[in-house]
């Protein structure tokens, strides 16, 4: 398998505060691996600094033998990277449909005047662009809220739809933060065939989750405390690992 | 050393009462986080009730100018009552009610005085010497009544409960409403108070400069350029921008006239604003 | 979903329907007899103001709240009245070079400013309207300074063979149906633009910045975009009025008259398209309708901006949508650009 993403000595301060320490990991083409760790971990961060949120203190992120730290967010994304975020930012005053059409920005460049002039080839492209988007509604499962209003949406429904965009720019490693934070058991189902449907279409995922259903789908864990690696591996390998143990619960548990 | 000393004294004159609106403008947008337009227009309506007061009633001006700003401050704390309280600080609603406050106290103004330029009498008349040098009596007695009021507020936001309040505010509004602050209160008081602050500016103003009913306009720029070039949240540092605008305003139109130096004020604010946007004093954004 | 599709069939053909009767409507308005040149010449600033405040919208749809438009109409209008004074050239010309201008100036600013967050951007752009001004008024000799320019040529005579010729400086009716034409060019082209893709990402990245830039979207390339277009656009309708009137002053750029034009675009609401357009021609209205009571008139124009204010925080627009659904449909629902073409693709 090919390497997709490398990182390497990935270090980031936010003032004195090393949020991200001398971190290494590799994603290889295909794999989902899950990006563990308590809270302040650093998970996110390292999300962001792949995404170009933030710019890297020291350190390299490579991805397809490009280097892309500290590039800005919607260059990273045109080489080929989506992400949802913890939070379920979407856009509130369009509906579920408008929100992934939007997201075909990046499809064949549609140009100024292509669009002013509303050309046949523009509407044809736009027509192709919707039933698209109706495809990634299916494969997330929203089609039947498609015209919903973002902001009416509830939590549940509106994390899939920060998938379901994400996806839109057919993106070749897909980063998903938290992506079943605060939804209840049914959507959890949802999210999980999606997110098995996503993998099986060939598309690289890192995960950050605290739920261990989802850590069960991943290939490998990496684990974070404190902006550094502690530990990686299969589920089974990470489970009783004793470092990890003590991150999550503590000293006294972890013996 | 005669025209030295008294651009010297304008230019103190100058910034100390661009510092009085600028901080009335800038207590406003910390305290409730809009941008009041109709600052300039409230310290014009300050400069023409003073001249009411005076000239009809035959006041004499230190009563004018106190009972100017005591009628402006309660037109303040009606503004938040009524007004601004209900529009929950969307940037679109408040930026209209300000502009209609603007046409209301505009055309007002336009119609009761009309366009005649009119003249505050002076609260001190003629001139004295100090160390040899002639000074009008009125630009002292200006910077005097300014300092003293520019630190007497300065001790009411530092000190003092209601001071204490408005900080809290200015910081989280919300937070501070769940430490028990009435947060609708408190802004009526920043408003009612940076309006009585920018009358008794208009008024003291109105003896050293004609009136005309859109002197509103360029204070409320001026008021502007030094919270721009202080920074938002930066009350201490509006001091040092004003003397700075004040004495760009004081000393550059002797050489390149009125208009040159306003471009060169705004073309400064248009730099920080672009080069380092939080200003000189202010904390990031 | 059927019912939807219904609508829109028959929406589509209502819509032209009313939309050509207006224009023979419009087209006919100088004939009709209703005021003679005072109306035409009132008829001829609603346009402008039209053009001016549809392209101020733009530039608000795109999250940029622009405070200093006037000064752009003024960059426009100074530069087709310097060009065509001091050079010589045609103010057929000139008029396109003054929108240019605008554009041009629009996007080297646009660098710098697009960065600017919300009321940073509109403060700097009200600065700059200020800066502008005194830029002019400190002008001297070439500008005209604080008195401005005056005797700047007309439209001229155009000659069409076989017809007669059409002389601007007769009447004021060529005038009206050039800025009548010039209208309507400015709102298809800005509604066409609001409708395709671009559109779309205007509105993206005014909702969320973060999320537009995780879907490739760079936020600096089109907020420059938004503001170049309305600046051409408000370049463009800066340029015409002085040829008309014949006749510049730099307090017409200040920020005064761009607080003006944000008040006719907010006062007819940002969100739909026909908002400046219903915004402009009622605050125009206002004042003449109470001609006697012209002293009166910004208090009518304040109140009914305080009903606006706090009980249609949509403006004006949005109270006819609201009110009247099944006439002013026809107008068109504005920014948004995929439901009717979502709702064509329904019928498969």
């Amino acid at each position: 398998m090919s390497v997709l993403l490398e990182i390497k000595e990935l270090t980031k301060y936010f003032g004195g505060l090393a949020a991200v320490n001398n971190l290494d990991m590799t994603i290889h083409e295909g794999e989902i691996v899950g990006l563990m760790g308590p809270n302040g971990a650093g998970k996110t961060t390292v999300f962001n600094l792949i995404t170009g949120i933030h710019r890297p203190s020291k350190g390299h992120v490579i991805f397809q033998d490009r280097e892309i730290g500290g590039k800005k967010p919607h260059l990273v994304a045109a080489y080929g990277i989506g992400r949802t975020f913890q939070f379920a930012y979407l856009f509130p005053d369009f509906t579920v449909l408008e929100n992934v059409v939007a997201s075909f920005h990046l499809d064949p460049k549609c140009g100024f005047w292509e669009g002013l002039l509303n050309t046949r080839a523009y509407q044809r492209k736009e027509e192709r662009i919707l039933d698209e988007a109706m495809e990634i509604l299916r494969l997330v499962g929203l089609e039947r809220e498609k015209d919903i209003l973002g902001k009416n949406l509830p939590h549940g429904p509106q994390k899939l739809l920060t998938m379901a965009r994400a996806l839109a720019i057919r993106p070749k490693l897909l980063l998903l933060d938290e992506p079943i934070g605060g939804m209840h058991f049914d959507e959890v189902n949802r999210a999980i065939s999606a997110i098995e449907r996503i993998r099986s279409q060939g598309t690289t995922i890192v995960l950050v989750e605290h739920n261990m259903r989802l850590m069960r789908l991943c290939e490998r864990i990496v684990v974070m405390d404190f902006g550094e690696k502690i530990a990686e591996g299969t589920y089974e390998d990470v489970k009783n690992h004793e470092q990890v143990m003590r991150a999550y619960f503590g000293h006294e548990y972890a013996a | 050393m005669e025209i030295f000393t008294q651009t010297v004294v304008n230019g103190i004159v100058l910034s100390s009462i661009y510092i009085l609106v600028a901080l009335g403008f800038a207590l406003i947008f910390s305290v409730m986080q809009i941008l009041n337009f109709a600052h300039g227009t409230i310290y014009m309506a300050g400069a023409y009730v003073c001249y009411y007061l005076a000239s009809s009633f035959g006041l004499p001006p230190w009563a004018a100018i106190l009972i100017s700003a005591v009628v402006l401050a309660l037109f303040g704390v009606f503004l938040e009552r009524f007004g601004f309280r209900y529009l929950e600080n969307d940037f679109n609603r408040t930026l209209m009610f300000s502009l209609v406050i603007i046409v209301f106290l505009q055309t007002t103004a336009d119609i009761t005085v009309g366009p005649y330029v009119k003249r505050v009498p002076s609260v001190l008349h003629g001139v004295t010497t100090v160390a040899g040098i002639t000074l009008s009596k009125e630009r002292l007695i200006t910077c005097v009544i300014t300092v003293c009021l520019l630190l007497a507020v300065t001790f009411l936001i530092r000190k003092t409960a209601l001071g204490r309040q408005m900080l809290a505010v200015a910081q989280d509004g919300d937070a501070a409403s769940l430490q028990g602050i009435n947060v609708h209160r408190v802004a009526a008081f920043a408003l009612g108070l940076s309006s009585a602050l920018a009358a008794v500016a208009g008024g003291l103003m109105g003896s050293i400069i004609m009136l005309n009913t859109y002197m509103g306009d360029a204070m409320l720029l001026r008021a502007i350029t030094l919270v721009i070039i202080a920074g938002i949240g930066s009350l201490g540092g509006l001091f040092v921008s004003g003397l700075i605008v004040g004495f760009v305003d004081a000393v550059l139109p002797i050489f390149i006239g009125g208009s040159g130096s306003a471009v060169v004020a705004f073309s400064f604010a248009i730099l920080i604003l672009v080069i380092r946007p939080q200003g000189l004093f202010g904390h990031e954004i | 979903m059927s019912e939807k599709q219904g609508k829109m069939g028959v929406k589509t053909s209502k819509r032209y329907v009313a939309y050509a009767i207006l224009i023979a409507f419009l087209l006919l308005l100088p004939w009709l007899s209703l005021g003679g040149a005072y109306f035409i010449h009132v008829c001829i600033l609603i346009f402008t103001y039209v053009i001016a405040t549809s392209s101020l919208r733009t530039i608000f749809v795109s999250g940029q709240a622009s405070i200093g438009h006037a000064a752009f109409m003024g960059i426009g209008a100074y530069t087709s009245a310097l060009l065509s004074t001091k050079l010589g050239w045609t103010p057929w010309v000139t008029i396109l070079l003054g929108a240019i201008t605008a554009m041009v100036v629009a996007v080297l600013s646009g660098y710098l400013f697009s960065r600017l967050r919300a009321i940073y951007f509109s403060m700097v752009t009200a600065f700059f309207g200020v800066a502008f001004e005194a830029l002019m008024r400190s002008g001297g000799e070439f500008t005209g300074g604080k008195a401005g320019m005056v005797a700047l040529p007309g439209m001229g005579v155009i000659d069409l063979p076989g017809l007669g010729e059409i002389n601007f400086a007769t009447s004021k009716i060529p005038y009206y149906y050039l800025l009548l034409f010039l209208t309507l060019f400015t709102l298809i082209v800005l509604y066409r633009i609001e409708r395709s893709r671009s559109g779309m990402n205007w509105m993206a990245i005014a909702q969320s910045p973060l999320v537009a830039s995780s879907i490739g979207i760079s936020e600096t390339k089109f907020r420059i975009l938004a503001f170049a277009v309305g600046c051409f656009f408000g370049g463009l309708a800066g340029s015409v009025y002085p040829h008309y009137s014949s006749v510049l002053s730099p307090g017409s750029f200040s920020l005064m008259p761009s607080i003006n034009l944000v008040i006719f675009l907010l006062f007819g609401g940002t969100r739909f398209f026909a908002g400046p357009v219903i915004g402009v021609i009622v605050l125009m209205a206002i004042p003449e309708v109470f001609r006697s009571l012209k002293q009166y008139a910004p208090y009518i124009v304040g109140g009914i901006m305080l009903l606006v204010t706090f009980w249609m925080p949509q403006g004006l627009a949005g109270l006819f949508e609201s009110a009247k659904p099944w006439i002013f449909k026809m107008f068109g629902k504005g920014a948004n650009p995929v439901r009717k073409e979502f709702s064509n693709g329904m019928r498969k």
